[in-house]
């Protein structure tokens, strides 16, 4: 298309406005949608786009390069420093046994709970390929309180009941302790298989049918066909979902800090965060501390990509339905029997610390009173953070959703891009997943508190952190309800005579609809879930939820701890289930 | 340009012929598409010249990936092609050589997608205003004219309805009316008919016949269905491998395909190979009665193709008789009875090592394994040297046109 000069595009874009009157009126509300509009037009598209992308990748990618670039300073001196650190072999060695078990467990879990759901009645199915789920919606610092409130050495609840055993030694302790490594490995372990499980399962469900069939039709017992068709199938889902699981394994900050530290087990995120309590903090060190977890991050990223390409070739179709298994009640017992041991007894020990006055794990002398609720209530902080939480997430979302709107169209192709734009904002969106939780929140208060951004002591911090968080995930929900749509919808418009943007608005953001709202919900979870970015990020009178329970967890007042558990997981909960009524219950399924 | 039998100028409300009768809808070039895939160009469209007349039916037939939908996408404007021009009513829209490529929304077109592509958060009301709103038609006028163009396609009852709640069929006359709408300068069809199943696509194209008649667009319609191509368009285009490789009437295309190749896609079922020989044809296992008069001028020893249809072909008891007058035969074996489409038998014969059909028997008294005969009319055999049809003595001018690539807008008669 031969370039027009300014004025003849001017003439152009003033006489079609006329003639067109695209706008139908009524919705003006956006001036700042025309400025765009005509920015863009005077631009061209494919520097607006040029631009777009120069813009995300400014924002997203170069504070982390900045960020981690600090480990090389001075020569690399901050990998000096980290390797002189005493105990920092042990740590290393710490955090990759750390990840590599609870990965392990995490795979084990997964694969037994989707067998076991397949096995349940069809009609339970559905609620009960949600158990498994349920840590992701309870969020982690309140489960992780809920086992400590079970199985501390001495007055855990669990242990109590344990001792009470007739086989089993009753000296004040124990059986079983959760501050130590294998209670680590096994809470994060709990936390990836939910995850693991998601993925697992929403493809064992494609593969299952008809495929399945033909095997048992040939004489394959259940066991069997699993084993020998549908677990092969499996394999680039399961890969993929041990990658994610690992990685989760490495990054993971909540349960180490919580149930390591104190037993002074150290993963490398605990390092970092002990680094940054110290006045001044010395940034390069975290950054060196953080460059392996980001090595492998991005190296796992770039296999997963190769091996499996990218999403879009797997808008997939059922493979027809498979035949009725013999349902088995004792599989959906199971199932429920899990989530009955993993969520619901965890969070029943926080409302039973709640309600008393006192935890002394003493399950004969349950007291029940107000007391703590009031202390929180009427605790000015708890309101504040409340409100801080749910403000800081909600203009994160609103940041976040119409970018990743507008790259999804770009990814889908429902708007046409020079190719190395697509690419671009492919990489741009999976950079956050390549950084861990903790360090992304170093990420960003590093690069803005100061100049030019000078954000220290701001909500804004959170907010940004936040962003980063969801960044990825928002985008991917948001393009598989896209590419789920025919081009010939938006063919259609743009035959009837509606340009670009017109299609955009009338067509592809309404069928976006179920995307948009997934990645809402999604959105929701991430942020209620999120401890590692607000703590490192806080500052003294910015609280969110999640930094107001760590500091009580300071001070050891575990009714109060119990009582915050159960507000933050409330809060969470009506949260997700607004976001739900709002996009209907298929914007679950999409997560 | 009309070559229907009415004569009468409809006055249908929605009437799209009353403008300007005699000119052109579309005319393309040497229209090429060609793109580069994994290192090796692919030549999607070669060379295409194509003059549509306002108020024709054009029907473009091919097999998949024969470039059909690349070039009903091209006039579009969804793909830009490499080189040559589109003009549509006279404006060149594309041409890629002068840098012009207008874009989607501005060109007029009409398009019905295979899929019908009706938005489904919208009514089909909302659905068919939806052009009208583009072009900034104002709220009463977009409500009568969306009004006329559905009781034109008998979907009034449905403006209120949302696509998914529509069958079919339904959704196909939706589709056409938004297309239909604001009158576009040429309407593409992309084949519309393939989605539905084979009794609604028989039944439907007769409608779509009626309503092209009625409302007198003009139209562009692609489809893999040969019998769709004959019964619908004014003019037949057959494509392959993307260039034109016969164009004319559907009585002279079905009657003389070009090239083997449009032989077989048009339903010539019945082949085999054969040699002149000593003034006639023989086959592998025995010779052709009567085919003197179809060898014409090929010389001695040339090796040929011979096509004829199974509904041309009649069996008989025994070989064939000598001096069959206007008929060539073969002599074979029945193998098989099987009753054919609509009922009526179709005999399956052995003929040299190839397996013929025929619809017509002398007697109902054949059985598998009888020594047969199969009876063609001369004039209705199908004679081809490499990709020539060998022409008949008596071979007329007309006939001559159907063989050239480029088309020229017929005449009035």
């Amino acid at each position: 298309m031969p370039t027009a000069s300014t004025s003849e595009q001017r003439r152009q874009h003033s006489t079609s406005g006329s003639e067109d009157r695209e706008r139908p009126p009524g919705t003006e509300n956006s001036s700042a949608w025309a400025w765009v509009k005509e920015l863009a037009s005077r631009l061209g598209t494919r520097t607006s786009w040029i631009l777009f992308v120069m813009l995300l990748g400014g924002v997203v990618v170069v504070p982390i390069c900045i960020y981690f670039s600090r480990a090389f300073d001075n020569g690399g001196s901050s990998i000096r420093d980290m390797l002189d650190t005493p105990g920092f072999a042990q740590t290393l060695m710490t955090t990759l046994f750390f990840a590599a078990a609870s990965t392990f467990v995490a795979a084990v879990i997964a694969v037994i709970m989707a067998a076991l759901i397949m096995r349940v009645e069809p009609r339970w199915r559905g609620v009960a390929s949600f158990i498994p789920q349920l840590p992701l919606v309870v969020p982690p610092l309140a489960l992780v309180y809920g086992f400590i409130f079970l199985f501390a050495p001495r007055t855990g609840y669990a242990n109590a009941f344990l001792r009470g055993l007739p086989f089993v030694d009753d000296n004040g302790e124990g059986p079983l302790n959760i501050y130590s490594m294998t209670g680590m490995v096994l809470i994060q372990g709990l936390e990836a298989a939910a995850i693991m499980f998601a993925m697992v399962y929403a493809r064992m469900q494609e593969i299952s049918g008809s495929l399945v069939a033909a095997a048992r039709m040939s004489g394959a017992g259940a066991f069997r066909a699993f084993y020998t068709v549908t677990l092969p199938l499996l394999r680039p889902a399961l890969v993929s979902a041990i990658v994610v699981a690992f990685l989760l394994g490495l990054g993971s900050f909540t349960a180490p800090l919580l149930l390591g530290s104190p037993e002074g087990i150290h993963v490398i995120t605990t390092e970092v965060f002990r680094v940054r309590e110290q006045f001044p903090i010395d940034y390069g060190l975290t950054a060196a501390f953080g460059l392996p977890l980001l090595v492998v991050g991005i190296a796992s990223i770039v296999v997963q990509r190769v091996v499996i390409g990218d999403q879009r070739r797997y808008t997939t179709h059922s493979t027809g339905r498979g035949m009725h298994t013999g349902a088995s009640f004792w599989a959906l017992m199971a199932v429920v029997g899990y989530g009955v041991v993993t969520v619901l007894l965890p969070l029943l020990a926080v409302v039973v610390v709640a309600f008393s006055p006192y935890w002394t794990g003493d399950l004969s002398s349950v007291t029940f009173t107000l007391g703590n609720f009031e202390a929180v209530f009427s605790n000015r902080k708890v309101p504040k953070a409340i409100t801080t939480s749910l403000v800081t997430s909600v203009l994160a979302l609103v940041i976040v959703l119409p970018l990743a709107f507008i790259s999804a169209l770009a990814l889908a192709k429902v708007v046409k891009v020079p190719r190395f734009v697509q690419v671009a904002l492919d990489y741009i969106f999976i950079a956050p997943l390549a950084v861990p939780r903790a360090m992304l929140g170093m990420v960003v208060l590093f690069v803005f508190i100061r100049p030019p951004f000078s954000l220290y002591g701001s909500l804004a911090l959170f907010v940004i952190g936040y962003a980063f968080i969801v960044l990825p995930f928002s985008m991917r929900s948001q393009l598989a309800s896209l590419i789920g749509v025919h081009g010939s919808l938006f063919e259609a418009a743009r035959i009837s005579g509606a340009s670009q943007s017109r299609m955009v608005l009338d067509i592809a953001l309404p069928l976006a609809r179920r995307g948009i709202a997934a990645s809402m919900a999604i959105g929701f979870i991430l942020l209620a879930h999120d401890f590692a970015v607000a703590v490192m990020v806080r500052s003294p009178g910015n609280q969110v939820m999640g930094t107001l329970l760590y500091e009580l967890g300071e001070t050891g007042a575990f009714p109060e701890i119990a009582v915050m558990s159960m507000l933050i997981t409330a809060v969470t909960a009506t949260g997700l289930a607004i976001t739900v009524w709002l996009g209907g219950r298929k914007s679950l399924e999409n997560l | 340009m009309r070559t229907n039998n009415e004569t009468t100028r409809p006055t249908h409300p929605m009437s799209i012929a009353d403008r300007n009768p005699t000119s052109t809808s579309a005319l393309l070039r040497g229209v090429g598409k060609s793109f580069i895939s994994k290192n090796q160009t692919v030549d999607a469209l070669t060379d295409i010249n194509l003059e549509i007349g306002q108020g024709e039916y054009v029907v473009i037939v091919g097999p998949s990936g024969c470039g059909k939908s690349t070039l009903l996408r091209c006039i579009a404007g969804l793909e830009s092609p490499t080189s040559g021009t589109i003009e549509l009513q006279g404006q060149t829209v594309a041409d890629p050589q002068h840098g012009i490529n207008t874009k989607v929304n501005k060109r007029n077109v009409g398009m019905v997608f295979q899929n019908y592509a009706l938005w489904p958060h919208m009514s089909i009301e909302e659905n068919v205003a939806y052009p009208l709103k583009q072009r900034g038609i104002a709220k009463r006028e977009r409500q009568k004219l969306v009004h006329e163009v559905l009781s034109a396609l008998e979907c009034e009852k449905l403006a209120s309805r949302l696509p998914a709640e529509l069958s079919g069929g339904q959704q196909q006359r939706v589709a056409l009316a938004r297309a239909l709408v604001y009158k576009p300068g040429i309407l593409l069809l992309d084949e519309p008919l393939s989605n539905l199943d084979a009794l609604l696509r028989v039944s439907l194209r007769t409608e779509l016949l009626r309503i092209h008649r009625s409302i007198g667009y003009t139209g562009l319609h692609i489809t893999h269905d040969q019998e769709e191509a004959l019964e619908m368009g004014d003019r037949v285009v057959l494509m392959r491998e993307g260039a034109i490789e016969q164009m004319g009437r559907p009585a002279d295309v079905y009657a003389h395909p070009v090239s083997p190749y449009a032989a077989r896609f048009l339903g010539v079922r019945n082949r085999i190979d054969v040699r002149a020989n000593l003034g006639r044809l023989e086959h592998a296992s025995g010779i052709v009665g009567g085919s003197g008069e179809l060898l014409g001028a090929s010389p001695n020893g040339s090796e040929h193709e011979l096509f004829v249809r199974p509904r041309d072909s009649r069996i008989g008891r025994g070989p064939a008789p000598s001096g069959v007058g206007t008929d060539i035969s073969l002599n074979g074996t029945l193998t098989q009875l099987v009753l054919g489409e609509g009922g009526r038998r179709q005999y399956v014969v052995d003929v040299g090592g190839n397996l013929w059909f025929a619809q017509h028997a002398d007697t109902d008294d054949l059985s598998p394994g009888d020594d047969v005969h199969i009876r063609v009319p001369r004039n209705l055999s199908l004679l081809y040297h490499g990709e020539r049809l060998v022409r008949q003595q008596a071979g007329d001018a007309s006939k001559r046109e159907a063989r050239e690539a480029v088309s020229t807008v017929e005449a009035g008669k």
